[in-house]
């Protein structure tokens, strides 16, 4: 306990987590190529994550966008709220979607519309902007 | 084609073992976040060397972020290359490994102001929805092609 207590509070964890960070990136990338190329159709992650998508877990979409707001959209002025309270409400709004099958009410609702292509998109700009208002990183990167 | 026939039949990856992988990837990534974030070391969440890199010498990130969602999410019924499925790949890489170079060139106290990352988080996106759509039509013949 006390060796694993000295190993999370190394000052050099941030290095090895980034050593981490690229080595699995390319790992998955490789995956993915072999993957792509293999006899079986349709295993690439990008058709998982397609087909998840497209069976209900509409969830996804939600979180790409808070994601993006907050790693790519930093503010300096002052939060709404604490990041910890910020994370849980985005957790909230999850469970809310997941809990009231809100993707497949979307779904149903555009199924026969010829801009049913574009329907995940409003789950992206809810999460976007619920990454804007409760979940954004301090500015100044470094 | 049989050399590669032979290595499928070794290295047979289902569709459910990808799922696996996936969910397993990404709960490991919350799990270490969660660890990070309450140890007494700061700044050193995954959320927050993400951002530092993105908004300095991998900004490439951002794009990648924004393909990934034009890629996953949204897609266009006439991708600009047709079936040339792998087409939109490599020129992805160039376009990626191109971000790098430019990057790794940027004094590491330059920081990128937030207009350009929405640039690019668009400029993504159009990237995964037109020209590297996988929600087209599955038979698509396109006349230039």
């Amino acid at each position: 306990m006390n060796l694993l207590k000295q190993f999370l509070n190394n000052t050099h964890l941030i290095k090895r987590i980034q050593y981490v960070l690229i080595a699995m990136f390319i790992l998955l990338i490789a995956l993915d190529v072999y993957l792509a190329v293999d006899s079986i159709d349709d295993n690439t992650i990008s058709s998982i994550i397609k087909n998840n998508t497209d069976n209900g877990f509409f969830v996804l979409t939600y979180f790409w966008g808070a994601v993006a707001a907050n790693l790519f959209f930093t503010t300096r002025g002052l939060k709404l709220v604490s990041p910890n309270v910020g994370t849980i409400i985005l957790v909230a709004i999850a469970l809310i979607i997941i809990a009231f099958n809100i993707g497949e009410l979307v779904t149903d609702f555009m199924l026969n519309h010829y801009h049913s292509i574009y329907r995940y998109s409003i789950s992206m700009v809810l999460g976007f902007v619920v990454g804007l208002l409760f979940w954004r990183q301090e500015g100044k990167a470094f | 084609m049989s050399n590669l026939y032979l290595v499928n039949s070794l290295f047979m990856i289902s569709i459910k073992t990808v799922e696996h992988i996936v969910i397993g990837i990404i709960g490991c990534l919350i799990m270490l976040n969660i660890v990070l974030n309450f140890n007494r070391t700061k700044n050193d969440t995954v959320n927050v060397i993400l951002k530092n890199w993105a908004y300095n010498k991998y900004f490439f990130i951002t794009f990648f972020w924004g393909v990934l969602g034009g890629h996953f999410f949204l897609g266009s019924r006439m991708p600009l290359f047709g079936d040339n499925w792998w087409l939109p790949v490599i020129l992805l890489v160039v376009i990626i490994v191109i971000m790098i170079v430019i990057g790794k060139r940027l004094k590491p106290k330059y920081i990128l102001k937030r207009r350009y990352q929405a640039v690019l988080l668009i400029t993504g996106l159009l990237y995964g929805h037109f020209i590297w759509s996988q929600r087209h039509l599955p038979n698509i013949d396109l006349p230039w092609f």
